[in-house]
């Protein structure tokens, strides 16, 4: 029924669109984007992948949007019908998830319905899609972005946050102010700095029947962020607080909570440096104080960790500790130019990273607080991770990639909510990327990744994990269309012999305009998907998978 | 200034937002003594989904044990195996998933364990609800008036291992069409291992007790039809019902009881729970 009504209503829209009203042009445009995951199970005992009663599940999206001068009326039909395995049951079925009417001119910008926002990094509040983790904490209600003079907009929000196909129960209230000093007053700065202030308040309620504690209802944080940047140089700080928030994920403590980021980077000819730093004290906000896992999230925590791109160095993968967590980032990028002996003919790039993330102190003083002085740092280290990517093109038709990580990964707290089981893991990993054009159209790449892993504590339990890998992929492109790919993963290393198992997989992908599809069959490995330090967990599979995607 | 007139509300709606801020002092917990509840009143079911390898489930129990503590004689809670953490391993095989619970699984979508589910009643939107939320369920639900009055009376067999029971129903409201009545079989003092993630470093005990632990459904998983025609006000109806315990468990009849409930089978909400020993 809801999807009937929708589409009647943008129908009914382009049908009136029409006559001559204020800020309506010609016609408008209709655009749009479809997406489908599908995938088979077979149940296969070696890599733990369990039965599947449907046999296939899949994921599809479709989104239509229509713009007219200054309005916009969107929506999104998903349909899981199952949903894929390592995503929420609780998506199943299906139905218009999001829908939205939108009114946008230079001084006002007003959205009814669905919609996804950002203040400053994210730190105090973020609203957005991700489907590759099944994340999605959209806002449904009203938006304003209010900008009465240049380098100035205020952005206010109120709504409930979607939670599978429902709302959570707690009502959000957000604030926005956002200056930008050289567009506000063009001759205060000189011209090639930039100075941007930024203030916001975000606030939850949510009615407190609970007969054994006395919980606030009203929940509020607020934030405070200057970046000032130039040619050279760049600098950001944002500090945010909040007020008491007991909750599911924080053992119901009365603290309040802090965050502070500061990342300072600096530019020249051919290189750059940044260093980014945060400490997180008791941040994790959400739309309902029950809430748990991923459901509804009001704020992010940056990162400080390098997404990685290769199956072996993305084994293991950080998940933000928004409880507490202190860590710093510190990345170097150099350009070796060319023709020097390192450089060669083409240039060398160069690229060093070091993350390190630790608890942060904390001592319990009774059943609901604790004392964490701030910027106080605990000696419990959650990830470290320092890693060289050397990427070098040898002639007109080779080029290679050299990529070296040597990670510390805290098991227990990254995937046991820091209960003792695993200990920590320690990986080095080397990865060897080789592209080598063939002629015009073909070109054939080839990865050679290794990863030697040991684990602190005993194995409890066989697991298809544990010990060192193996990893060799060749990729054949036909350009402009096909891409042909092949791939062995080998855990040559596992304690348990049985374990030791071969995770073949092969697929081919067309490309077309805008439309994409893959077919592909073979093992998937178990184990964890992270984007931005929000993580799934990706359940072994044996079966044949069709992915599709397109925009119109 | 132009500008002046939005800028000024938007600054007081802005500082409105800073009252929305409550500051709670200690103490923090509220005055607690157990209360007593009317008999006409609805009796309140705390399906516990737990897993013998799931660390965080004892404290959801612990939670469940407070909840009847402060309602005693209205909270009557069952502990559903299910999911993932629930399944038997090579080195612990003992098994405790039923095909009951599997039921509950699938129809709730459950994704992970500790979750519960009071009466079966979703709130905004969601049945399954996590531990935090179970006191507040409850309190809400134990204040609604009884739609029916459940009187249970249990009987073993023990050369035929046969458990009967019979059930009076009474309506003390209208009925209605597609009410169910289901009985499950529970055992208490199921001794077992259980992760228990609260007594690290020693987080596996080997000999927990397992109390009120789902064992299997007497007629099915969602249960029969109550009556062909919606009871009237004050009609009451008798239901027997039997169930041969199998060859093969190992339940202990003195430690089983049976939780008799009505439920709306469109809603899937429990209107009326009751539990008996199987042998006093």
């Amino acid at each position: 029924m809801k999807l009937i009504n929708t589409l009647v209503i943008v129908l009914l829209f382009i049908g009136t669109c029409n006559a001559t009203s204020q800020g309506f042009g010609d016609g408008g445009t209709l655009s749009g984007n479809f997406q489908i995951d599908a995938q088979t199970y077979n149940a296969d005992s070696v890599i733990g992948a369990p039965k599947v009663d449907e046999q296939i599940l899949s994921n599809a999206y479709l989104n239509l949007m229509y713009r007219n001068a200054d309005f916009e009326i969107g929506f999104r039909y998903e349909n899981y019908m199952n949903p894929l395995l390592g995503y929420d049951p609780r998506f199943q079925g299906q139905g218009i998830a999001y829908r939205y009417i939108r009114y946008n001119t230079e001084m006002l910008d007003i959205t009814a319905g669905d919609f996804y926002e950002q203040f400053g990094s994210g730190l105090i509040f973020r609203a957005y899609e991700e489907r590759s983790l099944g994340f999605d904490n959209a806002v449904d209600g009203v938006r304003v972005k209010f900008r009465p003079i240049e380098g100035v907009e205020f952005t206010g929000l109120l709504g409930k946050q979607r939670l599978f196909w429902n709302k959570g129960a707690g009502i959000v209230r957000g604030a926005n102010l956002n200056i930008d000093i050289n567009e506000m007053v063009e001759e205060l700065l000189p011209d090639d700095l930039s100075v941007r202030l930024g203030g916001s308040l975000v606030s939850r309620f949510q009615n407190d029947n609970d007969p054994f504690l006395r919980l606030p209802e009203n929940v509020l944080a607020y934030s405070g962020r200057l970046s000032v940047s130039s040619m050279s140089f760049m600098f950001d700080a944002e500090y945010s607080y909040k007020y008491n928030d007991p909750s599911s994920t924080n053992k119901l403590n009365y603290n309040p909570g802090q965050g502070l980021l500061l990342t300072g980077s600096v530019f020249g000819d051919g290189f750059g440096f940044s260093l980014n730093t945060h400490w997180i004290d008791n941040m994790d906000f959400r739309g309902d104080r029950t809430a748990r896992s991923n459901e509804l999230l009001i704020n992010f925590i940056p990162p400080l960790t390098k997404q990685h791109g290769y199956a072996l160095s993305a084994f293991y993968p950080y998940a933000s500790q928004p409880n507490g967590e202190a860590g710093l980032q510190a990345e170097f990028t150099y350009k070796i130019p060319r023709n020097t002996f390192l450089g060669g003919k083409y240039g060398t790039t160069l690229d060093v990273n070091f993350s390190l993330v630790n608890s942060i102190d904390s001592t319990r003083i009774d059943k609901y607080t604790y004392d964490a002085p701030f910027l106080g740092i605990g000696d419990r280290t959650f990830f470290r991770d320092i890693n060289f990517d050397i990427a070098h093109r040898w002639s007109e038709d080779f080029k290679t990639n050299l990529n070296i990580v040597s990670l510390i990964y805290d098991k227990d707290v990254m995937e046991n909510e820091g209960a003792p089981k695993y200990g920590k893991v320690s990986a080095n990993i080397i990865i060897l990327d080789m592209t080598y054009n063939m002629n015009e159209t073909n070109a054939i790449r080839m990865e050679l990744q290794h990863m030697s892993s040991s684990q602190d504590s005993a194995f409890f339990e066989p697991d298809n994990v544990n010990g060192d890998w193996f990893h060799v992929l060749f990729e054949y492109t036909v350009a402009p269309n096909w891409f042909f790919t092949v791939y062995d993963q080998y855990n040559y290393g596992n304690e348990f012999e049985d374990k030791r198992i071969h995770y073949l997989n092969g697929s081919v992908a067309y490309l077309t305009g805008a439309t994409r599809i893959q077919v592909g069959f073979g093992r998937q490995r178990g184990g964890i998907i992270c984007v931005g330090g929000v993580c799934r967990a990706v359940p072994a599979s044996n079966g044949l998978f069709l992915s599709l995607a397109t925009s119109f | 200034m132009k500008t002046l007139k939005y800028i000024i509300p938007a600054l007081i709606l802005a500082s409105m937002l800073f009252y929305s801020c409550d500051i709670i002092e200690a103490p923090y917990e509220e005055n607690f003594n157990p209360v007593e509840i009317d008999s006409a009143k609805k009796k309140v079911l705390i399906e516990d989904i737990t897993g013998f390898r799931c660390g965080n489930c004892p404290e959801a129990a612990a939670v469940a044990h407070e909840i009847a503590e402060l309602y005693p004689d209205n909270v009557i809670i069952i502990a559903v195996h299910a999911g993932a953490l629930a399944v038997p391993t090579p080195t612990r095989n003992y098994n405790f998933l039923t095909l009951v619970g599997q039921d509950i699984a699938k129809k709730f979508n459950l994704p992970a364990t500790p979750y519960g589910l009071i009466n079966r009643k979703a709130v905004e939107g969601q049945f399954l609800l996590s531990p935090s939320s179970w006191a507040t369920a409850t309190t809400a639900e134990i204040q609604k008036d009884a739609g029916y009055k459940l009187e249970i009376q249990a009987e073993y067999e023990s050369s035929s291992r046969t458990i009967n029971l019979e059930a009076n129903v009474k309506a003390l409201a209208m009925g209605a069409m597609n009410h169910f009545i289901s009985a499950y079989i529970i055992e208490d003092s199921v001794i077992q291992y259980q992760q228990d993630d609260r007594l690290y470093p020693n987080i596996h005990v080997e000999n927990y007790v397992h109390m009120h632990v789902l064992r299997g459904a007497m007629n099915g998983s969602w249960g029969t039809e109550l009556s062909d025609e919606p009871l009237m006000l004050n009609q009451s109806i008798k239901k027997n019902l039997s169930f041969t315990i199998p060859e093969n468990k190992d339940w202990v009849p003195k430690n089983l009881s049976l939780v008799v409930m009505v439920r709306n089978n469109d809603t899937e909400e429990i209107l009326q729970v009751e539990k008996v020993k199987l042998i006093k």
